[in-house]
């Protein structure tokens, strides 16, 4: 070893790190500075899960409304551990937001933000500022349904505030979100919060030295330790059952990731990430005019009293008991999230779960083993088979592929005998979605598998079933509640001899027996 | 205060916390090295396309046949156009040929007239078989493994 610590002598004539370390390590801690002191190491040890599982995530994923989806299944399906880095990050950022808040509440209990430690807890308001905003950039990334219909909600609520209009331009990079919009909340995801985090931990940490730990209400009789081992120890030891915890979750939890970003698809109701549903539940009560209330108002009065703290209580009492308004003013506040966020939880529709096939998607499956299709899509073919297919085309190209293969890729080969229906071509689009997210095909009943060929077929032209199909006639995903099996059979029958004013063509003939039987059957069971 | 002991303690307490960041440090080191490393050990998987019908090639003329290959790149798929030489060397034995040359990977062509293989490079020949004739290849032409079915002629890329 003898080397190594020439080296390392010589390094430390050079740089003096050797003073710097003890500078930083052997700080002394007075007396009485228990576990409670903890909070704001665990923010810093997740911090740095953070950044670094940041950093390799950014290895793979692209900033692209095309690829960043693919690029998200990449890393969960193909990379080894893929999977659990993601959920380090995804849960970390939860962990974050609870540690920051646990860690603000215990500053507030204690009284540590009063005189002289004012400038400390507003650069430490900033810094939950900016994990917020971490959390808001972070999910537009994966461009999936979430992503998607969240961010334009949050793009929504900026456009209410004053010059709404030109701040929901800048959040969007242009007129519509998109391929600018990622880019933007990308860069400044990846680039702009963390430089701006790091700037304000350290700053949050010199000011934190300068001052001391402000330490237990009453001066406890011993003397001061070096913060290196002795409160180490309890930071680390908090900091590594605060790790397992979420090493934990990141391996027993599925990280979420929805469906594609479908703009066009208005069916799906947007909720947001937990933390912010309280604010997103305070929107309900102030319709209209109102709202400014609810999106700028009270959070921007909440952020304000945060700030100004030190210099509304500025009596020297630091016992929470003497402190009676802020206490009361914290423990309203507190219980008003509490309840808005219970409320926005309850208020939270059943989320459709993505394994779940309705009947397009099942038709699809179907009509792409049809003949036609299999005369490209083949190992080895013109066109790669279709269940391996990475599609990053819009649906309407689909759609219009799957109606006139020859208009879209022309002289290729001689196109396959006559087009599909409209609906065909939503069915297959429909399956395709599910196979870009790696959805098994389940195995279903040979008569929902007649039904959903029906559906696809004939029904999905002009009726919406389980959020997908045309809108020209009702939607049918509940048909079952208000028509019996007779009435749908008759109806589908001969729809003019149910009622003349029908303007519905007949599918008595369309249809052979048994897969009137089926469909009816079907449709009369939706309820 | 016991002064004497304390040393110790302090000693015992910085082993604690350096062995608890070791293990935390290990952990993220696992994950995050297994991520990083995970792609650049990925294999290829292989897998066998239908080449040509049997019936359909000349008996010892290598016959150009262009594959269409599907490689994972990364999260997306790229389709390589592959040209393959297949020889008929019997009632139902085939010999695939990858044509770059083993010289400096130029692309061989046949010429049928001469019944050889040359390089437009540096002018390495080779026979209907991927032998070398002449030239500066090192090596002859790498073979690829075929399997016949019926009539169909399967090679595997």
């Amino acid at each position: 070893m003898k080397p190594l610590n020439d080296l390392l002598d010589w390094l430390d004539s050079r740089t003096g790190w050797r003073t710097g370390r003890a500078h930083l390590l052997e700080e002394p801690i007075q007396a009485g500075v228990g576990w409670w002191f903890v909070t704001g190491s665990i923010i810093l040890m997740l911090l740095t899960v953070q950044l670094i599982t940041g950093v390799v995530l950014a290895m793979y994923y692209v900033p692209s409304p095309e690829h960043a989806y693919d690029s998200i299944r990449f890393i969960m399906e193909r990379i080894t551990f893929g999977r659990v880095l993601r959920g380090l990050h995804f849960f970390g950022a939860s962990f974050i937001v609870v540690a920051a808040v646990i860690h603000m509440l215990r500053v507030v209990a204690l009284g540590s933000y009063k005189k002289p430690r004012e400038v400390t807890w507003i650069t430490g308001v900033v810094l939950l500022l900016v994990i917020l905003g971490f959390a808001l950039t972070g999910y537009l990334l994966p461009w999936d349904q979430k992503a998607y219909w969240a961010t334009t909600v949050t793009i929504n609520i900026a456009r209410s505030g004053p010059m709404g209009e030109y701040v929901a331009g800048l959040m969007r990079g242009g007129e519509a979100l998109g391929s600018l919009t990622l880019l933007r909340w990308y860069a400044v995801h990846v680039f702009l919060l963390p430089a701006s985090l790091i700037v304000f931990v350290i700053a949050h940490l010199f000011l934190m030295r300068r001052h001391g730990i402000s330490g237990a209400l009453k001066p406890v009789p011993g003397e001061p330790k070096p913060f290196y081992p002795y409160h180490a120890l309890k930071d680390t030891i908090a900091g590594a059952l605060v790790f397992t915890l979420l090493v934990t979750f990141a391996i027993l939890f599925n990280t979420p990731l929805d469906q594609i970003a479908d703009p066009s698809d208005a069916s799906y109701v947007p909720r947001p990430e937990w933390y912010f549903l309280s604010l997103f539940q305070l929107l309900k009560y102030f319709p209209g005019p109102l709202e400014p209330l609810a999106t700028m108002v009270i959070p921007g009065l909440v952020v304000g009293v945060l700030v100004l703290l030190p210099f509304i209580d500025r009596r020297p009492d630091r016992h929470f008991l003497k402190r009676p308004l802020v206490f009361a003013g914290f423990a309203v506040i507190g219980s008003a999230i509490i309840v808005l966020t219970y409320l926005g939880y309850k208020d939270t529709p059943a989320h459709a779960n993505p394994a779940v096939w309705g009947p397009l998607p099942l038709a699809g499956h179907e009509f792409v083993n049809d003949q036609r299709c299999l005369t490209c899509h083949v190992d080895g073919g013109a066109a790669g088979p279709i269940a391996e297919l990475r599609l990053r085309r819009d649906p309407e190209w689909l759609i219009a592929h799957v109606r006139d293969p020859q208009m879209i890729a022309p002289g290729l080969r001689e196109p396959p005998l006559g087009g599909m229906s409209d609906g065909q071509a939503r069915s297959i689009a429909s399956y395709l979605k599910k196979v870009r997210a790696g959805v098994p095909v389940p195995s279903v009943s040979n008569e929902t598998r007649v039904a959903s060929r029906v559906m696809g077929r004939y029904c999905a032209n002009c009726h919406m079933i389980d959020g997908e199909g045309g809108s020209i006639g009702p939607d049918l995903s509940h048909i079952g509640r208000t028509r019996d099996a007779m009435w749908l059979h008759d109806w589908i029958t001969q729809p003019d001899a149910v009622d003349p004013a029908a303007n519905m063509p007949a599918f008595g003939e369309a249809l052979k027996p048994e897969e009137m039987t089926i469909v009816v059957k079907y449709l009369a069971a939706r309820k | 205060m016991n002064t004497t002991r304390e040393p110790h303690r302090r000693q015992f307490f910085a082993r604690v916390v350096k062995t608890i960041q070791a293990v935390i440090g290990g952990t993220l080191g696992v994950v995050l090295g297994g991520s990083i490393v995970s792609p650049s050990l990925a294999r290829r998987e292989e897998r066998w396309l239908p080449g040509a019908s049997l019936s359909g090639l000349a008996e010892n003329a290598p016959t150009p046949i262009a594959l269409r290959v599907v490689r994972e790149d990364g999260y997306s798929q790229i389709i390589e156009r592959r040209v393959v030489f297949l020889v008929k060397t019997g009632e139902a034995s085939v010999t695939a040929l990858d044509p770059t040359c083993t010289h400096l990977g130029c692309r061989v062509s046949w010429d049928a007239e001469a019944r050889e293989l040359r390089c437009p490079c540096h002018g390495g020949v080779y026979d209907h078989l991927g032998q070398v004739k002449s030239g500066p290849p090192p090596a002859p032409l790498p073979k690829l493994s075929t399997k016949i079915d019926g009539d169909k002629v399967f090679i595997q890329v």
